[in-house]
């Protein structure tokens, strides 16, 4: 038995693939790890947790004359329009609603819960667009060069120039002439901001290629005769991989703060639903930056917690595909 | 809570004269010579610093399209006629005297506007009826783009000036140098409001003025001079700088400067407290009225002459009884109550209770009450049907707007939350579209929304002609009723404010009675002081939303 | 070198008109505009008040005829009048780009001088408790929304400790001149700056951090350790020299960006920059202003790239343009 594992390490000491070499570096970067731990912890709060609170993601609580408090979702007998009805807003945290309830009456930290769903989700799907945008163009500007490298690369100079923020403020109110629904808006949201993302991958990815193309490697497929298209799939895009994982990670934790600071302008994700950001823009309410910290903070907390995340981990693989690897 | 605040302010940035309760500096009939003669021993002294919470630097009343900007030039400019604390009419240059006439059968109404004797312009030129007639040659232009809408009024003679190659209105007449006559077709009791302009000097605004170009009168709108108690100094770095007119007909001002800054709306509180400015308006709630008392600081509240409502488009809803069950479910108290507290109040007539034609003695017409709701939805032929509420065989669909900025920051988010749970447990679809101002004013006026959330400044004027009748200018419920309709045409007939206070209060309960609006809210304005800087004595008694301490700025004393 | 700047720029001129383009085409057809957004709580508008206005702001034009008399004015240098300011709108970017900058600039050479040294720090010391304490602090700048941060900063120095000036761009109740005044100014930016500066250091720290940690990767890194030469020479004759060419790029490429403004930042802070200003416009509806500022921050970006490139070219010999 001993010797089996000893002579197995001897194994792995001789061959080690890129990847375990890639791991073994990755777990070397503490920070990194730590990164790994705040986002399994974040996803599971966000995508697990609301399966166990009590509430709604908009429900409302009032508190009834005799000061029992009830919701919307149940009212228990009592008539919200009853005498000396209040809506049970800016509660304090108690044992009911652990974080209190926010300015509308609604369970911070329910809402938390949702928020981190809806955030999280807006991140990894945004980005997944930015990425196969920018991977098709870019790859294809790449590949071909010539005429087609410049129709795009002077599309994706347009793209890199609009600036965002007026953009997304002119398409907000465009969703609003169409009459696209509230809950659809979110897919709009990141629909646009996948299409105005992905110039930089685009970018990447070409410039990628066109050194890779240079390489001794892939002159030696030209040579052998592989199909152009395995030529990309099996020895291009495996090369650029490691640039774009890590690029994707860093991009979800800036999708996840390009969100609260469109909710802060009021084109985020919109009424009722959750999200971070727009939990956290409370905080430009003096009032509520003053006496209500228990609305502010926590979201606040996960947005940095979680793009800390986020950071790490990219940062961690970075280092780990290739310390000599830029950005 | 800020955003709301501005917002509110921007419904009223683009009324007219009338629509805005911060009014140049008026008249009043209260004694104000204590204060001067004390001070004149010593000469107006101190800078005082007021908050604003917006600026776009056009001061000119003219061209001024924020409520803001009109704060600035009322400080410098003086009107013809001003409003009383009850929202009356009361001379101020000039007095004012109406006169119906009968010409070739049609009636028509003249206004004989007086000038006092000795006024001047703060540079020392005398106020002429030649300057009143060239403002109203600037609103009467061809080429005028500004918001005021004296164009509007029936003057004879102003659409073959606007339009044809007349160089003179011919219903505006100069009887002598302090008499100006301002002829109208028909009787109007809102055309005063519109009339009694603030009077700019002819020989600064005018410089190369003639019909079709303003130029010459925009290339002053960064630097206005009037008559009023200050003198525009400068704007620069976001500060507006004034100074007192020693020559200012109702008194030498008390304070040498006033300034005002620019101050984010969110941050008005915080910024009196700690002494960068003398004087802001915070959104009033428990919270902050709390703030400021810890904080030792004077405040008054005053009613903010605006209600909101909640509206319904009658051509997108044209099932009476479906709008009446839509009414029934709008729990309007807790909502209030928990955007303001105590400093707001449910109001039961779509009507400004600051008026003084508002029905004190209205009664509520729909209470929350679901079960009504769901009655009235049967009658109108909604059945549920595998939990759906449809009729012929389409679901019960509601789309309503409100103007919250996009993260339901709105006095009245927490009553369509509470609709939009119960209609969706009866069974129907409530869609709530949240949007910035402009959005929201342009999809009412397309009527793209069943409902909408949003209020009305009141101006000095209780007119309902323009939201409710047939061919109102603003009437966004898309709704007619020949009886409202005579009711309204009746009180365009008359100046008799008695006969005009029962006219409207019939006119309301019977807009009530057709479900097309829910009067929900009028609140009120807070204004904080700085106790140590500002003499809280000197501010006006009484004020009202027609009178603050804006139509008193000479009175006001630093300690 | 002369031949690739004029052939970019050449580029960007077209660049500039697709962007100009997508965003003319988008402010039309939003709804909103600035006439209604003028008249429409108006009660005693007319209907015929509003198709005046909207001729005499050209709203009435077809998108493409607007877009024609937009472009011929901005060959002819006119970018147009304001709606909001009634002024020019070259005059009106002219007068604020220069708050923007002056929020920038400060911003922008702190974050040379904390994050650089930051990086280099970290790198020399990879993996270790340094550059793991370096990195997260870095990073945390770069990990809260802007705002968030700035009510952070607004709430401890302005509310709690009074230091600093909560909003605003001088002492209005003061009448400052000369250099009184532009002390006073440069208090009231304290607060807009630290929100930039900390925002950005993360990102540039990162940079050269990688920079150096690939350079002390390099051959020669490793032959002058060989030759015995001191770790602290070593790094910083060898090593950080040549990590001074990447660095120095991205700075350049950074400059123009400057002028371009902050959008929440500005508004936070109360000060009067292109950022403000265009928010103001695009909720406004202020068409000439929004083509303005986004053709301004268009050209903006694109300077900024080609100074990185050309830079590139001139601090590395290596790299020849083309």
């Amino acid at each position: 038995m001993a010797e089996a594992t000893a002579k197995k390490e001897i194994n792995l000491e001789k061959v080690v693939t890129p990847g375990q070499l890639v791991r073994k570096r990755f777990m070397r970067n503490k920070l990194a790890i730590v990164g790994v731990f705040i986002l399994l912890g974040m996803f599971l709060f966000s995508f697990v947790g609301p399966f166990f609170s009590p509430y709604g993601e908009y429900t409302l609580f009032y508190i009834s004359a005799d000061g029992v408090e009830f919701s919307s979702d149940d009212l228990k007998g009592f008539d919200p329009s009853g005498a000396g009805v209040t809506i049970g807003n800016r509660q304090s945290p108690s044992s009911t609603h652990w974080l209190g309830t926010d300015k509308d009456g609604r369970d911070v930290f329910t809402r938390l819960m949702y928020g981190g769903r809806i955030s999280l989700t807006i991140g990894i799907v945004v980005v997944f667009f930015q990425i196969v945008l920018g991977v098709t163009l870019g790859g294809i500007a790449g590949y071909f060069g010539g005429k087609i490298d410049n129709l795009i690369m002077r599309l994706v100079d347009v793209i890199y120039c609009l600036p965002t923020l007026p953009i997304m403020l002119i398409i907000s109110s465009l969703l609003i002439a169409y009459k696209i629904p509230q809950d659809q808006k979110i897919y709009w949201l990141t629909l646009v901001m996948g299409l105005m993302g992905w110039a930089s991958v685009a970018r990447l990815v070409r410039a990628q290629i066109l050194t890779l193309r240079e390489r001794e490697f892939m002159v030696a497929t030209e040579a052998t005769g592989i199909h152009p298209a395995r030529r990309i799939i099996k020895h291009l895009i495996p090369n650029v991989m490691p640039q774009l994982i890590v690029v994707a990670t860093m991009g979800m934790g800036s999708v996840i703060l390009t969100e609260a600071a469109y909710s802060y302008l009021g084109i985020g994700v919109p009424f009722p639903y959750a999200s971070w950001g727009n939990m956290v823009n409370v905080v430009s309410d003096p009032i509520i930056m003053r006496s209500y910290v228990f609305m502010w903070l926590p979201p606040g907390l996960c947005i940095l917690i979680t793009v800390l995340g986020f950071n790490f981990v990219g940062d961690g693989l970075r280092d780990a595909f290739d310390p000599k690897m830029k950005r | 809570m800020k955003k709301f605040a501005k917002r509110f302010a921007l419904l009223s940035l683009t009324g007219v004269v009338a629509t805005t309760s911060l009014v140049g500096c008026g008249s009043s009939s209260n004694d104000n010579n204590s204060s001067n003669q004390a001070s004149a021993a010593t000469g107006p002294s101190g800078t005082t610093v007021i908050a604003i919470s917006s600026l776009n630097g056009i001061f000119s009343p003219f061209f001024s399209q924020t409520s803001y900007d009109r704060v600035i030039h009322d400080a410098v400019h003086e009107y013809l006629i001003e409003i009383d604390r009850d929202g009356f009419m009361i001379p101020n240059l000039a007095s004012v005297e109406m006169e119906e006439i009968t010409t070739d059968g049609n009636i028509q109404t003249v206004y004989t506007f007086k000038l006092k004797e000795g006024l001047t312009f703060s540079d020392g030129e005398s106020i002429t009826a030649d300057d009143i007639i060239f403002n109203y040659k600037v609103y009467a232009d061809p080429t005028y783009d500004g918001a005021l809408t004296v164009s509007s009024l029936p003057i004879v003679g102003l659409q073959d000036y606007k339009y044809g190659d007349a160089t003179e209105i011919s219903g505006i007449k100069k009887i002598d140098d302090l008499t100006v006559e301002v002829t109208i077709d028909g009787v109007d009791p809102s055309a005063i409001h519109s009339l009694r302009i603030a009077v700019l000097p002819e020989h600064y605004y005018g410089e190369g003025f003639v019909k079709g170009d303003l130029s010459g009168v925009k290339s002053k709108n960064g630097t206005p001079m009037g008559a009023g108690p200050y003198i525009f100094e400068d704007y620069s770095n976001n500060v507006v700088s004034l100074k007192f007119n020693e020559t200012y007909f109702q008194g030498t001002p008390n304070i040498e400067k006033i300034k005002f800054q620019l101050i984010d709306s969110a941050n008005a509180f915080e910024a009196v407290r700690s002494g960068q400015v003398d004087i802001a308006d915070p959104s009033a709630s428990p919270d902050m009225i709390k703030m400021v008392e810890d904080a030792g600081l004077h405040y008054e509240l005053i009613d903010h002459n605006a209600y909101g409502y909640v509206g319904i488009n009658a051509e997108r809803i044209p099932d009476i009884n479906v709008r009446k069950g839509l009414m029934h479910l709008m729990n309007r108290g807790p909502s209030i109550e928990s955007y303001y507290g105590p400093y707001a109040s449910v109001i039961e007539r779509p009507m400004t209770q600051v008026s003084w034609a508002y029905p004190s003695d209205a009664e509520e017409v729909y209470g929350y009450d679901k079960q009504k709701a769901m009655e009235y939805f049967e009658l109108a032929g909604y059945e549920d049907v595998n939990g759906k509420l449809m009729k012929d065989g389409e679901q019960l669909r509601i789309e309503v707007g409100i103007a919250g900025n996009g993260i339901m920051d709105h006095p009245v988010a927490p009553l369509l939350m509470q609709m939009k749970v119960d209609l969706e447990n009866m069974g129907a679809v409530f869609e709530v579209m949240d949007t910035d101002t402009s959005l929201f004013f342009d999809k009412i006026m397309l009527e793209e929304w069943d409902m909408w959330t949003a209020g009305w400044t009141g101006s000095a004027d209780p007119d309902l002609y323009r939201y409710f009748h047939t061919d109102g200018s603003t009437a966004y419920h898309a709704f007619s009723d020949a009886e409202i309709d005579a009711i309204l045409e009746a009180s365009r007939q008359t100046l008799d404010t008695n006969e005009l206070s029962n006219l409207y209060a019939e006119a309301l309960d019977m807009i009530m009675e057709h479900a097309i609006i829910m009067p929900v809210y009028q609140r009120q304005n807070l204004y904080v002081f700085n106790p140590e800087m500002i003499d809280v004595y000197s501010l006006p008694e009484n004020m009202t939303p027609y009178y603050l301490f804006y139509d008193e700025l000479q009175n006001l004393q630093m300690k | 070198m002369w031949q690739y700047i004029v052939r970019r720029i050449f580029i960007g001129m077209f660049v500039l008109l697709g962007v100009s383009m997508i965003i003319y085409g988008l402010i039309r057809i939003a709804p909103g505009d600035y006439v209604s957004n003028l008249t429409s709580s108006n009660p005693e508008v007319t209907q015929e008040m509003i198709d005046q206005l909207n001729e005499l702001y050209g709203l009435n034009d077809s998108i493409p005829e607007g877009y024609s008399k937009w472009l011929i004015g901005v060959m002819q240098g006119d970018l147009g009048t304001s709606f909001i300011e009634q002024k020019p709108v070259t005059e009106v970017l002219s007068s604020k780009m220069w708050f923007s900058f002056w929020m920038a600039f400060p911003a922008y050479i702190l974050q040379i001088l904390i994050a650089i040294p930051l990086g280099i720090l970290s790198a020399t010391k990879q993996y270790s408790k340094t550059d793991y304490a370096v990195t997260t602090f870095a990073l945390m700048g770069m990990s809260l929304p802007s705002f968030f941060f700035a009510a952070l900063l607004q709430r401890i120095f302005a509310q709690e400790l009074g230091w600093l000036p909560l909003s605003g761009m001088k002492t209005a109740r003061m009448d400052y001149e000369g250099f009184a005044l532009v002390m006073d100014m440069a208090r009231h930016f304290v607060l807009p700056v630290m929100v930039l500066t900390v925002l950005g250091i993360g990102g540039l720290m990162r940079y050269s951090r990688t920079n150096m940690l690939e350079v002390l990767k390099e051959d020669y890194i490793r032959t002058a350790r060989a030759k015995g030469l001191s770790e602290s020479k070593v790094i910083y004759k060898h090593a950080f020299r040549n990590t001074l060419i990447p660095i120095v790029t991205i700075l350049g490429g950074m400059i123009p960006g400057l002028f371009s403004g902050s959008m929440i930042t500005e508004g936070i802070f109360g000060i009067d920059g292109i950022g403000n200003a265009s928010l103001a416009a695009l909720r406004g509806g202020d068409i000439p202003f929004i083509m303005g500022a986004t053709l301004f921050m268009a050209a903006l970006t694109l300077i900024g790239t080609l100074v990185s490139d050309v830079l590139y070219g001139v601090v590395d010999p290596r790299v020849r343009l083309k």
